[in-house]
């Protein structure tokens, strides 16, 4: 099949024109690096059917990071037709990419897109004459309300093969200038609220001020979405609905054997317990929609508000300095806190950074640190009831772990810490629409990629129950276990299953009675512990074998040594 | 001189013309490529405490710069 990619600047809105084109569903954000990854599409012209792939930002045909390399190496597998998305309100330097584009000589559309924001920006751009310095079509489009794209669509056909020619970075640039006097008129127009409030959010004291209170109210907002809809909504429904069915279910199996086991779980007290009594039916279904979803909701609610709003890139800026201790620069802020909704996303987002040591130090931070929302939900629920403060001992643990390791690495590791260098995209209002569609196609990612996985789990950890293999690995680690951890050789099976859901994985401790000093310990150990096997595949694809094991090598001894400290400090809590 | 500065040492509010890099050809690729060439304007927006990154605006554009890179860049103060 014929091929038609789309290739432009970061955050010009590739990704939005391409699903305006295919109807595909993709992420759209408002920060540089939201694609990583290209993705496909089909778009359909007269009889002719083409594949259209939506490949991440770059600046140039020279690139620097994995996202650029992806974007560049699409280009030479010879598509029929490049469309180059452009931001027209930054036309100057994205016709930089432009020209090299042309330059290569492949047939070429030219999309301006953001056409809405040229107005209130005083910006004015004579499209016809564009169109005739270039030689190539130029089509106004904005992809967010899908003006123009019928324009674009009707205009493919007109783009050809022109003679490749070579031409010095000086040349070009020289040329930029003259398209630039000749197409574009700047008119003079004052600060919009909008830029009043970037411009605070980059400057050092409103800017923190502005941090801290955006960072506060995000969790704020996380957990009491998160809470109110499991207090309010989930567990309700599932003890008033979903347990006299099972309760049913179970009389009708007899209320004990293996078919019991598998599907209900075991009963606690002679009663079902949702979280504890790890049937498929039961626990398998209560852990993933009845406590993960609600916060699942809640955390990629506030994300992707803060995504679409451009708070992202601000906060590197803030964060830069202190993540030069950690070996990074400020844009490593962004796989962290996608790796805070799932640590599949983060390990890919570290695409975004350009060195082999700074992909290393960041990758291995946020599998070791920075537990997933799944993981979260679970460790709020269950340490929670025992009281707030312990929850706030195992997140406090991972914070300064996150930040001592960093500092190691860094130290460690020879090589320097890179420099920032990051385009801030204007603020923009989030569209609720566009809010809604992207937190729905996140949701769906977890119902599906999450749901066989936890029912897997459930059902592996009564297989491996059933075989007794689970009380043979209790035998061998216990010395690790009991005697540097103080805790009971039965969290060997939540151990086990960590590395195929962690959430599952933290639901294990439950039904295990442990002290509350054990299920700190335990919570910390399985966030620190082995990334589940989703997050361990991606990892080995960015990373390699080598550093893949290297890190894991790293996890090990923390591991040991955060569990064997905690056990040690913790001694006053019973 | 005292008209030259680097980048670095502009105040928040300060405009002027690029003069030069005086770094490498990479580092000169990669902020042509953001959209700063040398006879270019650019303001100062502000910069971070502690040696953190310094923000500029060129045109309609802005962008962060860590120290290290703003230390490289040769204004003329308008």
């Amino acid at each position: 099949m014929k091929k038609i990619v789309l290739i432009g600047n970061p955050n010009v809105g590739k990704s939005a024109v391409f699903s305006r084109l295919t109807g595909a569903k993709v992420f759209v954000s408002n920060y540089p690096g939201t694609t990583v990854e290209f993705a496909q599409g089909y778009l359909t012209l007269g009889e002719e059917r083409f594949l259209v792939l939506d490949l991440p930002g770059t600046y140039t045909l020279e690139p620097l990071t994995k996202a650029e390399e992806v974007a560049c190496s699409m280009l030479k597998e010879e598509p029929c037709l490049v469309i180059n998305v452009v931001d027209a309100t930054n036309l100057e330097r994205n016709l930089n990419l432009t020209l090299q584009l042309l330059e290569k000589g492949v047939p070429l559309v030219v999309a301006l897109n953001m056409w809405d924001d040229t107005k209130h920006k005083g910006i004015e751009i004579d499209v016809k004459k564009l169109e005739r310095i270039l030689g190539v079509p130029v089509v106004p489009t904005c992809a967010l309300t899908g003006e123009g794209i019928k324009n674009l669509v009707g205009r493919l056909r007109e783009a050809e093969t022109r003679r490749p020619k070579t031409v010095s970075n000086k040349e070009r640039w020289e040329k930029i200038g003259k398209i630039i006097r000749e197409a574009q008129v700047l008119h003079h127009r004052h600060h919009t609220f909008w830029e009043v409030l970037s411009d605070l959010s980059v400057k050092p004291f409103s800017g923190i001020v502005i941090a801290s209170g955006v960072i506060y109210l995000s969790f704020k907002i996380i957990r009491f979405i998160g809470e109110g809809l499991i207090e309010k909504v989930f567990e309700p429904l599932f003890e008033n609905f979903w347990l006299p069915l099972m309760l049913d279910f179970s009389r009708f199996l007899g209320g004990g054997g293996f078919l019991h086991d598998i599907f209900i779980g075991r009963l606690i007290e002679g009663k079902i317990d949702l979280g504890a009594s790890f049937g498929l039916l039961t626990t398998g279904l209560f852990i993933p929609l009845g406590v993960v979803l609600p916060y699942i909701f809640s955390f990629y609610l506030v994300l992707g508000l803060l995504e679409d709003w451009g708070y992202l890139p601000r906060l590197a800026v803030l964060v830069d300095n202190i993540m030069h201790r950690l070996g990074l620069h400020g844009y490593a802020i962004v796989p962290m806190i996608l790796g805070l909704g799932c640590n599949v996303p983060g390990a890919l987002a570290t695409r975004l950074l350009v060195g082999r040591r700074e992909k290393f130090i960041a990758a291995t931070l946020m599998a070791i640190a920075v537990p997933c929302m799944a993981q979260i939900a679970m460790i709020v629920g269950l340490v929670g009831k025992r009281g707030e403060q312990y929850l706030g001992i195992v997140f406090l643990t991972l914070v300064c772990l996150w930040f001592i390791l960093g500092k190691l690495l860094n130290f460690f590791l020879r090589g320097e810490s890179p420099e920032l260098s990051l385009e801030i995209p204007p603020y923009r209002r989030p569209q609720p629409l566009a809010v809604i569609k992207k937190l729905w196609m996140r949701i769906q990612g977890f119902l599906l990629s999450a749901l066989p996985y936890v029912l897997i789990g459930v059902l592996l950890v009564n297989i491996l129950y059933a075989l007794k293999v689970i009380d043979f690995f209790a035998k061998v680690f216990s010395p690790i276990l009991k005697g540097l951890w103080g805790l009971p050789s039965g969290v060997i099976s939540a151990l086990l299953i960590g590395f195929l859901r962690k959430d599952v994985a933290v639901g294990m401790l439950a039904p295990l009675g442990l002290s509350t000093k054990q299920l700190i310990v335990s919570s910390t150990v399985l966030a620190i512990y082995f990334p589940c096997v989703a997050t361990f595949t991606v990892l080995i694809r960015e990373l390699g074998l080598k550093d893949m094991l290297k890190s894991l090598l790293i996890m090990l001894i923390t591991v040991v040594l955060v569990g064997s400290l905690l056990n040690f400090l913790l001694f006053p809590i019973k | 001189m005292e008209n030259f500065k680097a980048i670095s040492q502009m105040k928040p509010g300060e405009s002027g013309v690029v003069i030069e890099f005086l770094g490498g050809k990479g580092l000169k690729q990669r902020l042509e490529s953001l959209g700063l060439r040398v006879g270019k304007r650019v303001t100062k927006v502000s910069s971070q405490i502690w040696r953190g990154p310094q923000v500029i605006r060129i045109g309609n554009t802005q962008i962060a710069l860590g120290l290290g890179v703003a230390n490289k860049i040769l204004v003329k103060i308008e």
